[in-house]
């Protein structure tokens, strides 16, 4: 038999017993429901709160060690880390050092306020997850006055919305540096905070700043802690410090991940009962269907249906009943996914944008398949095996 | 009595050969009800043979062997030429399916389908048609059973003596070499019977087939060409 007959004898048999297909597809979507939204919350929510923990504390796997270097050692603290830099830049890792200190800044009519000015050598942004909103990050000689980048908090502090903006750096009561905004970005902190290139505020300055506390750190999904704390304690002989130096593990993703595992096993099992539950519920109705339509199926064998054919038919109608159900969970999800968390997230967003969960959709199409199958196996069994001499008793 | 020679074919116009035929039924505790024994039976294309005998006396039984429904327990069997005696399940179904008609005593149309789609419905196995062919092969059946305008109502709005011309329309649509009929009109009162008994040989005639129809009608038996009877232990064909 032909796949466009065996689909139009389905599709014809919908019409056997319309309210009951309605109901078993009800008792579908509740499971398929369940998968679909374990797996598209996987990944949407599981992506911004890892997003969140990458803006704050760093991308996955990412060390700090806090160099033994006094106030007056800023150049060894920049030569350990073009060291260090030197030797990761050909494995997949990324090296930034930085320090921070109190500084006053002022809009160009505006208030003196306090900042925290964190001096930065190196790739922070491939360090932390803190998309630029607006502007550019600052590079050295990029503009003729040093470049900055504020936080939010910041360019709200100081009324600054758009970008190149100039503002006044208090460097001393009695001194004071143009610096240049040159981007405004979201790093997740409630401190009011500039970023600036060593280099630009040595240039503001006049003066080599001392690096305060400075702090190295080390982004790598790839490269092992042991490695990289070697390149680093080598780093160190090169200017002197005695080594081993000690990596400490700052961010928090694979903790999360964990975490979520957990959490998604449950979510999965429970939506895997609702799925168990809705199959002995199909099977429980697909079974009396067939006692009840004994005499059509053996009335369709007499006139020359095959065994597979009533089987298939069984089948067929329960798989159709299974993708109506797919396609209302998939066109579900894409609105929700598509129309709704769009309007939920803000603008300034740091998670990459949403993007219709592909692999929900796979899982919930798979799910409903499994389920119909599951559930029209038994019946289409005892389908095929009517006796077709039945057909003559009435 | 069974004859030794085995043919390979029958002759011409003999639609359904049976030679020393016998029926039971298997129990399950082992034993078996022998229900006809040497049974010697030739139909020829366009005529019509009355299963007769009491109840119990097998004749739907008889039916579903010779309808490929139920292996024969004795004896060869063979329908236009060919031996039917055993079969795998899905080739009796393809050759029921080509060469069998079916008219069921009642019950027998598919509630949900229309009476188009019931009479298209051998059309939908077995061999394929296209669309156009299956319009025009279905209109043709319920224009000669005189349900023309039928073809969108369901089963179930129907008068017996309708649904049972829907149900010989479905029968003949393949184009059958015999249709075999179960009290087809047990369930009719006298007047519809008559008529629908009429249009079942007159169709079936038309189409160039033959007839076996099971009945306890005493006057519709006679009515057709001669009768087999089953009450007596050996089968009786009487011409
Ligand atoms: N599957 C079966 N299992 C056991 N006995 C059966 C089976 N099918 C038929 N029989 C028996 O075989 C005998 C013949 O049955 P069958 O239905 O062929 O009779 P019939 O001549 O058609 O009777 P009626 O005129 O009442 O329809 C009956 O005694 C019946 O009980
Ligand atoms: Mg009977």
């Amino acid at each position: 038999m032909t796949t466009v007959r065996t689909v139009l004898i389905a599709v014809r048999d919908l019409r056997a017993s319309p309210l009951r297909n309605l109901l078993t597809a009800l008792s579908m979507l509740v499971g398929v429901a369940a998968i679909v939204a374990v797996s598209a919350a996987d990944q949407l929510v599981v992506s911004a709160v890892i997003a969140q923990q990458e803006q704050q504390q760093g991308r996955a796997s990412t060390y700090e060690a806090t160099l033994p270097l006094g106030e007056e050692q800023s150049e060894d603290a920049l030569k350990m880390h073009e060291v260090v830099r030197g030797a990761v830049t050909d494995a997949d890792a990324s090296a930034a050092l930085v320090a921070s200190e109190p500084v006053t800044l002022r809009a160009v009519d505006g208030a003196a306020t306090s900042f925290n000015l964190i001096q930065v050598e190196g790739d922070l942004q491939s360090v932390y997850r803190r998309p630029v909103v607006v502007g550019t990050w600052p590079r050295p000689e990029s503009t003729l006055s040093p470049a900055v980048a504020l936080n939010q908090e910041a360019a709200d502090k100081l009324g600054i919305l758009e970008v190149p903006a100039v503002l006044r750096w208090e460097v001393t009561t009695d001194r004071s540096a143009t610096v240049v905004v040159s981007a405004i970005l979201t790093d997740g902190q409630t401190e009011a905070t500039a970023y600036g290139t060593w280099s630009a505020i040595a240039a503001a300055r006049a003066e080599a700043p001392p690096l305060a506390a400075p702090r190295l750190l080390l982004t790598s999904s790839t490269v092992s802690r042991e490695v990289l704390e070697q390149v680093v304690t080598d780093a160190a002989h090169r200017v002197g410090l005695p080594g081993p130096i000690e990596l400490r593990r700052v961010d928090t993703v694979a903790e999360t991940q964990q975490t979520v595992a957990t959490a998604r096993a449950a979510l999965f099992v429970c939506g895997i009962a609702a799925l168990v539950v809705a199959v002995l519920g199909i099977l429980n109705v697909g079974l009396a269907t067939v006692t009840e339509r004994s005499r059509e199926l053996v009335v369709r064998r007499a006139i020359g249906a095959r065994r597979r054919d009533v089987a298939a038919q069984v089948i067929g109608s329960a798989l159709l009943v299974s993708l109506l159900v797919a396609a209302v969970a998939v066109a579900t999800v894409i609105l929700v996914v598509l129309g709704v968390v769009p309007r939920l997230t803000s603008a300034a967003a740091i998670t990459d944008p949403v993007t219709v969960p592909w692999p929900a959709v796979r899982d919930g199409i798979a799910a409903a398949l499994l389920t119909g199958l599951a559930g029209a196996l038994a019946p289409a069994v005892s389908a095929s095996r009517l006796p077709v001499a039945d057909a003559l008793r009435a | 009595m069974s004859s030794s020679t085995a043919r390979s074919a029958s002759g011409p116009g003999e639609v359904l050969v049976a030679e020393d035929l016998g029926v039971s039924i298997d129990h399950r505790n082992g034993s078996s009800t022998r229900l006809v024994e040497g049974l010697d039976l030739v139909i020829q294309s366009g005529s019509s043979t009355a299963v007769v005998g009491r109840s119990g006396s097998g004749k739907t039984t008889l039916l579903s062997v010779l309808g490929l429904m139920r292996p024969p327990s004795a004896g060869r069997l063979y329908i236009a030429g060919r031996d039917v005696g055993t079969l795998r399940p899905s080739v009796a179904a393809g050759l029921r399916n080509e060469l069998l008609g079916f008219v069921f005593q009642n019950y027998s149309l598919v509630e949900h389908l229309s009476v188009f789609e019931n009479v298209a419905l051998p059309l939908m196995y077995g061999r394929r048609a296209t669309r156009p062919q299956v319009r025009e092969r279905v209109e043709r059946q319920l224009t000669a059973v005189g349900l023309r305008e039928f073809g969108r109502r369901r089963p179930r709005s129907l008068s017996g003596g309708e649904q049972q011309r829907v149900a010989i329309a479905r029968a003949l649509v393949r184009g059958p070499r015999l249709v075999l009929a179960d009290e087809p009109t047990g369930a009719l009162d006298t007047a519809t019977g008559t008529s629908v008994m009429k249009h079942l040989q007159e169709a079936t005639v038309e189409a160039g087939a033959a007839l076996i129809v099971v009945t306890h009608d005493d006057a519709l038996a006679d009515s057709l060409h001669r009768r087999v009877d089953l009450s007596s232990r050996e089968a009786a064909v009487a011409l």
